[in-house]
């Protein structure tokens, strides 16, 4: 008996025991240990990376390329203007803006790295959190700014309105200029490193020192932004480390990663069965959707004319596509295919919607039967920041500032034109563009002053020609919809205008009845398909036709006579609102019940 | 319910003697001699018939066969009586032979229930627990595991599964399925004789004794911390001390086809019908039709092709008495441009699944003892195949127990027993990521995509697929292991201590090994010309080149100890127990996947040579909890019971780690009371009871009240950085994809939550226990739940810390009822019944003024109601105007809309689901106006303003039943048992259930009823092309929606014991032979939708919104049993 009962009160005082109960994580850092190393600390920042650095996504998983181009003129899109009034929070997220605030301040109080390594980690949560914010405004406009990781307590600071976007572009430029002077000018391969931040410096402020200034938002941080983008991109011109290479379309197109390409500035690594992703495929085998005619004809011909003017290309004379694709910008063969490309006409490449295919991202020997080409697995790596869009991006900055001298145009774009490109890599080299020569208001080009009929009377004739080249250096690297928004130029996105469609909504031309070689006879296997082909157009009805009556000049694509038309009414509320998302109603009604305010932007007060 | 009708006859026998003792001899001068034999109603002899008479202490026991002799008087009265059966009284009348026939007592009132640490006297409970009848439940059923079984048999229970897969545990919930908001489970916890098992796969049917459900607070306090979402109480059996040996053997064989399977349309209405839906938009504008589509790679189909495929069904039918190679010219022909046209359609069902899938069972045991030692030995095997044609899958299970008890001397008993139980299971390896199972590609393309060979070489297909996995199936196994040893300390009389230490290990591993599938690419496009083998090739991703192994152990050492006291003063009964519970689990889980396998008939770790890639987990938690109860009672007819409770648990900080909990029922046995005479023959027993009680619950995630940092290893294909091919950490040269998250706001005095459960109940027999019922009400609330916080603005950046918020209660109604009767000609009939229904409502959380209707938790959400709209009908041609072309007249609204302009509504009626070029035209879905305001929307898409939506159904099982009827004659039996669900919706998509939704893939024979200018009152609306999305005409409404209520025949038994007579002369004790069918028929509510009805979705079909009811089919299974004890 008395046994039993001293096991009873061994095991009653073993579990009175607090150490039976104390249960420490085994498998996830506790917070309050974590920020020790710097090794650590990279781990946190690493988790940051694919926010920003998304390049071509992962998975089927797209980043900007490519797709980035839709709802502008890149890549027609059948949507009207369809945004609609948001009642939940998607997108209104500042758990970014948190994460990094939280990383400043640990990192800050950390005792136990070098103060070196201090402020090298802090720069580079002050780079994240200028990231983070350029996004917000870009999508929302105002913004409230933080710069401390919040509690549900702070109610004034939680609650608080949205600030002018003059005020955190502000912030925005303090966190660059803290980030250029602190952050490391080399941090080990793939690594933010101070070369990365001006890069981005350039590429933000030039986006907000035109959106302040074309929206007329506050025109002092305006200035403030383009001069700093100035800065930026003089600092890595100067420091000569980045030069323009000749093999354009590789810059986009080569396996693993691009640690040799003097023109990278930053680039995203794949690697079979680890990090692959889908774009590959997108433009080689299966269908894409396809570019517009806008972007075709925005090229300059080979003699440095926009192609109405120059009487190389011969404008008039009602050029098919493969046709028109010579004797111009030799971008345009590195960008696009030399052919129509329209489903069912089978050759290596993709097809597309309107028959013009992109291959920019294509690698010279991409093939069906090698797997890394198809489905989601391919290995190309992305140049996510590059010492081209630097060049483009300054000319622009400098004609935005009044700037633009010729020592510039050559220190710009007359380096991205001595880039020597072959047609699929093979060959002679294609004729370059002659210089750009600035000659006063205007820019000549072999002598000949460039007067584009299609040019938007309220753009100067050099801010033109500087935007003609950013559209043709940058193709489908995801700007073309940030720049018609920074500019306030939506209305070039209306597909129709009283007299027709606008080239936007037109794809390829082609000879309705005779196209591709004369390997295409009628009876050859190719022809037979053609002709298919051609019927299923007839039925189909998609085609828009130049002259009427005359079918031996047709585009492939029309969204004229499709439902899908899309205007652009200047000053109609409907239309302008879509310069700046909504804020989520959900959100706006939680303050009004907390009794604060939180201002929704112009145009979305009410559900449509 | 019956202990065991071994206890039963071990007590009968005990209590025999007692009835002997009792007696003291007084004999009478003019007594004669009696004899005779007593029997039952089918004609067995019965041992141990007290034989008494009336009036006296003097009395005999019958002996083996029956037979009695007693010295009697002449005018006396013999009173029979034995446990489970009704007294008898016989007047002797001067005879000297009466023999006497006994009658079954229907309901046994001594009836042992078991509850927490103890049994308990039915007619003295007075918690809401009810038990199973184990041998018609799990006995003689073509059942894998125990979890199925226990479907429909007891009220409050409910058991649901997503689909027929192999293996795997059912979801089982007592009461609700909303106990906690979002971080609590709402698991019942599964006690195997007193200790928690983590899966009732573990348990072999044939091993279990008894099971009991607990439901109410009271019933369930005594075990604390994880039988907060109430208890399964399983004991096993144990060995009996009567000196003799039983063995027992049964075996079982039986065929499982599937159930309810859609099935594709015929070859050319489905073509036609996908040609009708891709062209659906160009149609309704009255543009002209695309002619020729291309489903995937090289198969195209139009009009003219289609004719080919409607003559080729007419010929060949679905190619049978065709051997698998495709013949060019009969089976598909070139397309000019390239690809092919395929004519022939494929039994896709014959194809990969099989018609019939075995499945065996053996099971034999040895039990028995001596006066001071009880064993009990056993073994079981259970072997069942799976459904599919291509690839053997399969589940088996071994299992062995034992148990010993030893009794030392006369205060120590000293017991042991082990459980080991393994389960392995095969499937194939699926070369299209987790994603995607061989049925979802089964069901994707056509029945036309070509299946078959060509030159000998397979076309890319799951049939392929599963052929080559066919070498190296994935395979996962897990073994369970328990050991206990205790101790019983008969202290004195009525006071006994138990001691025992119980150390469970459950160990799973698993090995898949992929590589490459080499086949007929018809994925890929083919030039012009080329042949169908062109595309010959290895087509699967290098990402499949690989060899994983997964493992993990879970280990949990259990200390139970308690005192017990039991103490009756003249009519105060009384019962304590006082005792601890301390338990503490460490779960570890590796895996290691290495790519580049150099062979795959070796496909191992050590012989592969490309990257590899690793990750673990390793968790731990420990709960000790002290608790008590008191039962008391009065002359049996005022019931008492008190207990409390008071755990700790490591997932609270010091300080917030432990909880008190007390609860306590009472009961009142009415029909003992003396006004209840008169009722008495009418309702001879009547009980009402209560109770109330809260329980903690710690079943929360671990660490929710510190800021982690959560490390994210890389793993294939993952969005993550990549720096180089080894992930070395902490050098600036190779930090690559693993990352750190972002630490949450927490909030560090977060504690129990408490589940409350108030239950009324009534026990009631009539006609002299003919009849039984048995109803409770209660009122489940959790109160405390772990919840987000307050509602805070996103500027926050981070969800606003957990807190013990939230209150969610259930309130529901279970009713039983039995009713068993004895003809004279011996046939016994029983039937029973069972009803269940419950409701859980939000009463508070951290609401938003007007909340969403889609936020997951308000105040007064109704868990699982489905908001959308009612449809009224289709639109018909008369609904629009038309212009003097014939054309719909359309308008462009300010939005820049262009709409079809309707006759007697306005232009924007449903212009909110209008996009693209799609417009409502004829032969599309006409929501109703439900707020009268002209337009269909769904206002702010909050409570206060929800346009015209509505609730429309409930994702919940509502009016969950069960019954049974049996019934036994001349060793015959007949047992049948159905199971239903009053009503269950779901919103479900893809082609099964929303015919378009993806229009290039497969249509079924049940989704042909659709809209065209001939087929005006059909059910589904025009042929149209969602692409993937449920947009337009298929917004959540009730016109699609799944009403999955059914009725089922869950079991059909019917069987025979050979006389004894016969076979004890070949040493057989009982022999028993018997038909059974699971899942013979079932009624539904699915209006013609081929799935079957507890179909739902599942974890690989919700990561495609294409694959509802693309999942593994239910089974049918018909056997044939035998059952011997020696």
């Amino acid at each position: 008996m008395k046994k039993v009962l001293y096991i009873i009160i061994a095991i009653l005082s073993l579990s009175s025991c607090k150490d039976y109960l104390n249960k420490p994580s085994l498998n996830q850092f506790d917070e309050s240990n974590f920020w020790t190393s710097e090794g650590n600390i990279r781990l946190f920042a690493q988790g940051t990376y694919t926010a920003y650095f998304m390049g071509y996504g992962s998975g089927y998983t797209w980043g900007d390329y490519f797709t980035g181009g839709a709802w502008a003129d890149e890549y027609n899109s059948t949507s009207l203007w369809g945004s609609t009034t948001a009642t939940s929070s998607t997108g209104w997220n500042f758990s970014y803006v948190r994460r990094h605030n939280l990383m400043l301040n640990r990192v800050e109080n950390s005792t136990t790295i070098t103060d070196e390594a201090k402020k090298h980690w802090m720069g580079i949560a002050r780079f994240f959190r200028a990231l983070e914010y350029s996004d917000l405004c870009a999508t929302y406009g105002n913004m409230p700014f933080y710069d401390k990781e919040l509690l549900p307590t702070d109610l004034d600071e939680i609650y608080k309105d949205r600030q002018p976007i003059g005020e955190v572009v502000t912030k925005m430029i303090e966190d660059f200029d803290y980030a250029a002077a602190n952050v490391r000018v080399t941090d080990g391969v793939g690594q933010i490193n101070k070369d990365v931040v001006l890069a981005y410096m350039v590429r933000k402020m030039l986006y907000f020192g035109t959106l302040l200034k074309y929206h007329n938002l506050d025109q002092t941080v305006a200035t403030a932004a383009l001069n700093k983008a100035k800065w930026a991109a003089e600092q890595l011109i100067a420091g000569a480390k980045y030069q323009i290479v000749d093999d354009y379309r590789g810059t986009f197109s080569t396996n693993y990663n691009l640690s040799t390409n003097k023109e990278v500035i930053f680039y995203r690594e794949y690697l079979e069965a680890k990090a692959t992703h889908c774009l590959v495929a997108y433009v080689h085998q299966e269908g894409q959707t396809g570019t517009t005619l806008r972007v075709i004809n925005n090229y300059l011909a080979a003699d440095g004319l926009p192609i109405k003017q120059s009487p190389l290309y011969n404008y008039s004379a009602s050029k098919y596509y493969s046709e028109a694709v010579q004797g111009r910008d030799p971008r345009l063969l590195a960008s696009f295919a030399d052919s129509i490309r329209i489903s069912g006409v089978t050759k290596l490449m993709g097809y597309s919607t309107t028959g013009i295919a992109c291959r920019k991202f294509l690698p010279y020997a991409a093939d069906p039967a090698n797997l890394i080409y198809m489905g989601s697995t391919a290995v190309t790596a992305t140049p996510l920041i590059r010492y081209g869009e630097v060049l483009v991006a300054y000319a622009e900055v400098m004609a935005e500032l009044g700037q633009f001298t010729q020592a510039v145009a050559d220190a710009t774009i007359n380096k991205l034109r001595a880039r020597s490109i072959k047609n699929n890599n093979v060959g002679n080299a294609l004729p370059k563009l002659p210089n750009m020569v600035v000659s006063g208001t205007n820019i000549t080009a072999n002598g000949v002053v460039i007067n584009d009929p299609d040019r938007d009377p309220t753009v100067s004739p050099i801010l033109w020609e500087i935007r003609r080249e950013r559209l043709a250096e940058l193709v489908f690297e995801g700007f073309r919809k940030s720049d018609l928004k920074r500019w306030k130029k939506y209305k070039y996105l209306k597909t129709v205008e009283t007299a027709g469609p606008t080239d936007i909504s037109m794809g390829a031309p082609f000879n309705f009845y005779r196209w591709g070689s004369p390997a295409d006879a009628p009876s050859s296997p190719n022809g037979k398909n053609l002709i298919a082909i051609r019927n299923a157009f007839k039925t189909k009805g998609s085609l828009y036709v130049f002259t009427p009556g005359d079918s031996t000049r047709v585009a492939t694509y029309n969204l004229f006579q499709s439902s899908s038309r899309r205007d652009w009414v200047e000053g109609d509320i409907n239309y302008e609102r879509q310069y700046f998302t909504s804020v989520p109603l959900d959100q706006i009604k939680l303050y009004k019940d907390m009794g604060y305010t939180l201002t929704q932007n112009p145009g979305w007060d009410t559900i449509q | 319910m019956h202990v065991s009708k071994e206890r039963d006859r071990m007590v009968r026998k005990v209590l025999s003697v007692f009835a002997l003792l009792l007696i003291t001899g007084s004999m009478w001068a003019q007594n004669i001699k009696v004899t005779g034999t007593v029997k039952d109603n089918k004609g067995e002899a019965q041992i141990g018939v007290a034989v008494v008479i009336e009036g006296t202490k003097t009395g005999v026991s019958t002996d083996v066969n029956g037979a009695y002799e007693i010295m009697a008087p002449t005018k006396g009265t013999l009173v029979f009586s034995a446990i489970g059966m009704k007294k008898l009284s016989i007047p002797i009348n001067g005879r000297a032979q009466i023999n006497a026939v006994m009658e079954l007592d229907n309901v046994l009132l001594d009836e042992l229930v078991v509850v927490g640490w103890g049994t308990q006297k039915k007619e003295n409970l007075s918690g809401a627990v009810s038990s199973v009848n184990v041998s018609k439940t799990l006995q003689s059923r073509p059942i894998a595991d125990v979890g199925r079984a226990l479907q429909g048999s007891t009220p409050g229970l409910s058991i649901t599964t997503t689909s027929g897969a192999l293996g795997g545990d059912p979801t089982i919930r007592i009461r609700s399925n909303y106990a906690s908001m979002g971080q609590g489970s709402a698991s019942p916890v599964i006690l195997l004789d007193n200790v928690e098992v983590p899966s009732l796969s573990y348990v072999n049917p044939n091993d279990i004794e008894s099971i009991t459900t607990l439901k109410d607070a009271s019933s369930t306090a005594i075990y604390g911390a994880r039988a907060a979402n109430g208890a399964i109480l399983i004991t096993t059996k144990k060995g009996s001390k009567d000196g003799r040996t039983t063995v027992s053997y049964s075996s079982n064989f039986s065929w499982a086809t599937k159930t309810k399977v859609p099935i594709t349309s015929r070859p050319d209405l489905e073509l036609d019908y996908s040609w009708k839906q891709r062209n659906g938009l160009a149609l309704g504008l009255g543009n002209t039709p695309t002619n020729e589509f291309g489903q995937i790679g090289p198969v195209y189909y139009n009009p003219d092709m289609i004719v080919k495929v409607k003559a080729y069904y007419d010929q060949y039918g679905l190619g049978e008495g065709l051997d698998r190679e495709m013949v060019e010219g009969r089976d598909f022909e070139k397309r000019p441009a390239g690809g092919f046209y395929f004519y022939r359609g494929w039994d896709l069902e014959n194809m990969y699944y099989r018609k019939w899938a075995p499945q065996q069972t053996h099971n034999i045991s040895v039990a028995g003892g001596t006066e001071k030692v009880k064993y009990n030995m056993s073994a079981g095997l259970l072997d069942q195949k799976g459904i599919l044609k291509l690839f053997e899958d399969k589940y088996q299970r071994l299992n062995t127990s034992g148990n010993l008890s030893v009794d030392v001397n006369k205060y120590i008993t000293l017991r042991s027993n082990f459980i080991f139980t393994k389960l392995t299971q095969d499937s194939p390896f699926s070369f299209t990521g987790s994603t995607y199972e061989p049925i979802y590609y089964m069901y994707r393309w056509f029945s036309t995509y070509p299946e078959g060979t060509y030159k000998g070489y397979e076309t890319r297909s799951p049939a392929a697929e599963m052929a080559a996995s066919k070498k190296n199936p994935s395979v996962a196994e897990s073994w369970y292991t328990r050991i206990s040893l205790g101790s019983t300390l008969n202290l004195a009389k009525g006071l006994t201590a138990n001691f025992d230490y119980i150390y469970n290990l459950t160990a799973i591993s698993s090995k898949a090994a992929g590589g490459y599938v080499t086949g007929i690419n018809t994925f890929n496009t083919y030039p012009a010309g080329k042949d169908l083998d062109y595309w010959y090739q290895t087509y699967t991703s290098s990402s499949y080149d690989y060899v994983q192994m997964t493992s993990s152990r879970k280990m949990r050492n259990t200390y139970n100890a308690n005192i017990q006291y039991e103490k009756s003063f003249g009519k105060h009964n009384t019962k304590l127990i006082v005792g601890t519970n301390i338990e503490d689990e460490e779960y570890v889980y590796q895996s290691s996947k290495r790519m580049g396998v150099i062979d795959y008939n070796f496909p191992e770790l050590n012989l592969a040579i490309g990257d590899q890639t690793v990750a673990s987990s390793h968790t731990d938690w420990s709960v000790l909890g002290f608790f008590g109860r008191l039962n008391y009672d009065y002359d049996n007819k005022y019931l008492l019971e008190l207990n409390f409770r008071r755990d700790a648990s490591s997932k609270f900080r010091d300080g917030m780690r432990w909880g008190s909990y007390p609860s306590g029922s009472a009961a009142w046995r009415l029909s003992e009371e003396s006004f209840w005479t008169a009722v008495k023959p009418y309702v001879n027993s009547f009980k009402v009871r209560g109770s109330y009680g809260t329980i903690g619950n710690q079943d929360v995630p671990s660490s929710l009240y510190y800021p982690t940092i959560y490390v994210t290893n890389p793993s294939t294909s993952g969005n993550y950085w990549l720096r180089s091919a080894n992930f070395v950490p902490y050098t600036n040269t190779t930090v690559g994809g693993t990352t750190g998250g972002t630490p949450g706001l927490i909030n560090p005095d977060l504690t129990w939550e408490s589940i409350s459960t108030l239950d009324f109940g009534i026990d009631a027999r009539f006609f002299k226990d003919k009849f039984g019922l048995t109803v409770d009400w209660y009122n489940k609330k959790t109160t405390n739940a772990i919840t987000a916080g307050e509602v805070i603005p996103s500027s926050i950046g981070a969800s606003a810390p957990r807190r013990n918020y939230g209150e969610i209660s259930t309130k529901g109604i279970e009713i039983e009822l039995n009713f068993n009767h004895i003809f004279r000609n011996g046939l016994e009939i029983n039937l029973s019944g069972q009803y269940t229904d419950y409701k859980s409502v939000v009463d508070k959380y951290p609401t938003a003024a007007d909340p969403l209707y889609s936020a997951a938790y308000y105040n007064g959400k109704v868990m699982g109601d489905i908001w959308g709209y009612r449809v009224e009908r289709l639109f018909q041609k008369e609904d629009f105007v038309y212009g003097t072309d014939g054309k719909i007249q359309t308008q462009l609204l300010a939005n820049g809309k262009t709409v079809n302009v309707f006759a007697n509504l306005d232009p924007a009626y449903q212009e909110l689901y209008q996009s693209g070029n799609f417009r409502f035209s004829p032969g599309d879905v006409k929501f109703k106006d439900l707020n009268g305001d002209g337009i269909i929307n769904y206002g702010t898409n909050t409570l206060s303003n929800l346009g015209d939506r509505t609730v429309i159904g409930n994702t919940q099982p509502r009016h969950q039943f069960g019954f049974r009827v049996g019934a036994n004659w001349k060793g015959f039996d007949f047992d049948i048992f159905f199971q239903g669900v009053g009503r269950r919706n779901l919103w479900a998509t893809g082609n099964m259930i929303l015919p378009g939704y993806t229009g290039s893939e497969s249509n079924f024979s049940h989704t042909l009823d659709y809209w065209t200018e001939e087929n005006t009152d059909a059910f589904y609306p025009r042929p149209l092309d969602y692409a993937q999305t449920a947009q337009w005409n298929y917004q959540i409404s009730d016109r699609y929606l799944l009403n999955l209520s059914y009725l089922r025949c869950k079991t059909l038994n019917f069987g025979y014991t050979l006389p004894q007579k016969i076979t004890k002369k070949i040493m057989i004790e009982k022999l028993r032979i018997y038909f059974s069918g699971e899942n013979l028929f079932e009624w539904d509510n699915l209006g013609g939708v081929a799935v079957d009805p507890e179909l739902d979705w599942t974890t690989i079909t919700e990561n495609d919104s294409r694959s509802f009811g693309r999942s593994y089919p239910y089974r049918r299974t018909l056997s044939f049993g035998v059952q011997l004890d020696f």
